[in-house]
């Protein structure tokens, strides 16, 4: 049975793009892709956490309200995740974050982000974090298929390692997912390439035509670039590199500190320590970036910035690449690499696909044209969407719940950094190369290097550097019980497994005892016990029902807003002969006096308190819009013209005096 | 070389001189056979021959109980694949 099938029933399996700042979710559904609108109508969701006085708010709700509770608000915790408290990365990211991170203590140094939640701190791992944004996606999906969805394919960054993925995996696991498959961003991306074109040359008729492509994916917080080879139905990963820490956030980080040392200059006063205004200035410069895709200059403008003085700044679209130029420049580095790792020269590149936000700014897509000799870029698809399209159709592949022609594709996908363990003298033997197709393994064996040596501690470590020092350490395990003898006799067999996911196992073996010891890399370095999972999973679940009641609230609130729009709305259009002047200002009364309740309740009142407030507006409402239509019906009524033998409802028939049959209205009960 | 991690310390970085003991590289041959060609063969058949091999045995193609076995044939293919277009490139 393929991994995703339940029991008999049609099950979906959903494809989830988990970015740093914005997340997209895809589901394969009736032979198509459908990528999925969130409840604000919108089909990218901030990957936003927020906890206010009273609930949680997840995506859009969180991003919203982030001026007024920076603190509380977390977002990037794809920058924190599968990384230690200590990493450089971390701490020079912590200096920008208006959220408070702390290190959890334990010699693993895993980072914790801090909010105050009804008054009490509650620290959270980023996996939770990301987990709860799974969660908000999930929902989205499952509102939409109308059924619960389980099922999920997660992209990463095709150059996110080893803990990387495998605690992206874990968020899934606290999410309640079943995580199908880790895929890497740049390949979903080739996918909804591959998809899309083969579309467009349906009548060429495909045969064993091979395209090579460069995927490259620019993203809010991640940078990768791919080379594929795609044939018909195979997608096959040439290369892959990248940088896990380069994205839009970080040239809003330098339009930030430019904007900042601006204000300072004008204004003689420093606003960094304003959490508040910090937060206005940021969301106001990544507009302004956006902005800068099209427009030639922009001005950032915000009111009563920082100690009552505003903020104005006109920044051209020059000024900004020339903040943002050691970025754009270092971008080009892995496109170099990833193009030597394949072997391919340039002109074999037929396309270069653009992929993620960042890739909409005008000095990206011309430095990456430039070096493949002014070529043309591929801009076909939709770069918000496509990792979350691709996404889906390899859950559909995956779970087998896809179309033929989906079933029988195949992805080829590769490790991004060779794996290898520590020998003599800090030296790194790599047992699998990067780049290479998984799952893979490789074996070798090795030998003590002691006399009546009984066990050996090995060393895992990921990178390409010569000396382990200068690699990512992994973990290390022990191999104990081997039968003293004199060194190099013993003969130890060491094993390397990637899977599908990316992720290693390693295990050693005693090839005289067959004694054996392995270890699920992860566990050993920064990653979260099955205990910890377990424990987060029912803190996500006990959430889950405060959750549901706050949400159940945020609706019943939502719905009586809307309602109130639309009742003003209607208000406005309404012919003022219509409406008797009293009428309108009993209905404008009731408006007001709404409001004022909303105002006063809106964050302490319940889902029924919300509907019966909605049920008395209707109510007000429905008594005048009676008058209405009637006096509507009074004018149809003079040119009625009963069929024979009906008569009126006054008269016992089913005629009202407009001449509307109101059997018409009542719906058939077949 | 620092020894037994020195007095107290852990047991030896074992492998250590880690001494491969695998015996002598299989000719190219095996590799070629393994794809199911002869060493003649081109670079496009070999490619050719590795997508088809590669859809036959992958294991997102073998689900349930064929799966562990499809995975051993998967790997031999690709590692397979991958010496033969070392052996090509180096000619």
């Amino acid at each position: 049975m393929p991994d995703g099938a339940d029991d008999g029933k049609k099950s979906y399996s959903m494809g989830i793009d988990l970015g740093t700042t914005y997340s997209c979710v895809g589901i394969f559904k009736d032979g198509e892709v459908q990528i999925i609108a969130n409840d604000q109508g919108n089909r990218t969701t901030p990957s936003y956490v927020a906890w206010t006085d009273k609930e949680r708010l997840l995506g859009d709700a969180a991003k919203n309200q982030v001026a007024s509770n920076p603190t509380n608000t977390v977002f990037d915790a794809k920058r924190l995740i599968g990384r230690t408290f200590q990493d450089p990365i971390v701490q020079a990211d912590l200096k920008l974050w208006p959220f408070r991170v702390v290190s959890d203590g334990s010699p693993d140094d895993k980072p914790l982000i801090e909010v105050m939640y009804q008054d009490v701190a509650k620290k959270f791992h980023p996996e939770e974090i990301s987990s709860m944004i799974l969660t908000k996606m999930k929902l989205t999906a499952e509102a939409f298929v109308g059924q619960r969805v389980r099922n999920a394919v997660i992209t990463v960054p095709a150059y996110f390692n080893d803990s990387q993925r495998q605690a992206t995996k874990d968020a899934g696991e606290i999410a309640g997912l079943n995580v199908l498959r880790i895929v890497n961003e740049p390949t979903a991306a080739a996918i909804a390439y591959g998809l899309d074109t083969k579309s467009k040359e349906k009548k060429t008729k495909s045969g064993e035509k091979e395209t090579n492509i460069l995927v490259f994916d620019m993203g809010g917080g991640t940078f990768d670039v791919s080379i594929l080879t795609i044939t018909d139905t195979v997608f096959e990963v040439k290369a892959t590199a990248g940088d896990p820490h380069l994205g839009g956030e970080d040239f809003d980080n330098r339009m930030l500190s430019y904007c900042i040392s601006e204000f300072r200059r004008k204004h003689k006063s420093d606003p960094t320590r304003n959490q508040r205004a910090i937060r206005r200035l940021r969301t106001q410069c990544e507009r302004a970036k956006r902005q800068l895709s099209t427009q030639t200059s922009v001005t950032i403008e915000v009111d009563s910035l920082h100690e009552g003085q505003d903020f104005n700044l006109r920044l051209s679209r020059a000024k900004f690449e020339e903040l943002c130029m050691d970025y754009f420049k270092k971008a080009m580095e892995p496109v170099s690499q990833c193009l030597g790792d394949s072997g391919l020269p340039k002109s074999q590149i037929s396309d270069v696909v653009l992929v993620g936000g960042s890739t909409r700014i005008p000095k990206v897509q011309e430095l990456i044209s430039s070096f493949f000799n002014g070529k043309q870029l591929c801009k076909e698809i939709n770069p918000d969407e496509a990792v979350a399209y691709g996404a889906a159709v390899q859950a559909a592949i995956v779970s087998g719940t896809g179309t033929e022609e989906v079933e029988n594709m195949l992805l080829l996908d590769v490790a991004p950094l060779s794996l290898g363990i520590e020998m003599a003298g800090g030296m790194m033997q790599k047992l699998i190369e990067r780049n290479s197709t998984i799952p893979t393994n490789k074996s070798q064996d090795f030998t003590t290097a002691e006399d009546y040596q009984d066990y050996v501690e090995i060393k895992v470590y990921e990178g390409e550097r010569a000396m382990v020092k200068d690699n990512n350490y992994l973990g290390k395990f022990v191999l104990t019980g081997i039968p003293k003898t004199l060194r190099g006799v013993p003969k130890i067999k060491v094993t390397f497994n990637v899977d599908s996911n990316g992720i290693l196992e390693v295990t050693a073996e005693d090839m005289k005892t067959h004694r054996k010891g392995e270890i699920q890399i992860t566990n050993e370095k920064g990653r979260l016990s099955q205990r910890d999972i377990e424990r987060m999973l029912q803190d996500a679940e006990a959430h889950k029902e405060e959750d549901d009641l706050a949400r159940g609230e945020m609706m019943a609130r939502e719905s009586i807003t809307v309602y109130m729009r639309r009742t003003r709305k209607a208000l406005e259009d309404i012919d003022s002969e219509k409406i008797l002047k009293r009428d309108r200002e009993r209905l404008e009364k009731k408006m007001e006096e709404v409001d004022l309740w909303l105002d006063e309740h809106s964050n302490k009142a319940t889902k029924e308190e919300f509907e019966a407030k909605q049920r008395e507006l209707e109510s007000a409402m429905n008594t005048i819009m009676l008058k209405i239509n009637r006096s509507e019906s009074d004018f149809w009524e003079q040119q009625a013209i009963l069929p024979e033998n009906e008569k009126t409802i006054e008269q016992g028939g089913y005629f009202l005096d407009s001449g509307l049959d109101i059997r018409d209205l009542i719906e058939d009960p077949d | 070389f620092a020894g037994p991690g020195g007095p107290g310390g852990p047991g030896v970085p074992g492998p250590g001189r880690g001494r491969p003991t695998q015996a002598q590289k299989p000719p190219v041959e095996r590799y070629f056979r393994s794809l199911g060609l002869p060493p003649s063969a081109t670079h496009d058949e070999v490619r050719k021959a590795y997508r088809k091999l590669a859809l036959q045995y992958h294991p997102d193609k073998n689900p349930g109980q064929k799966k562990a076995a499809a995975e051993v044939k998967f790997r031999e293919v690709a590692e397979a694949y991958d010496k033969v277009c070392e052996h090509l490139r180096t000619k």
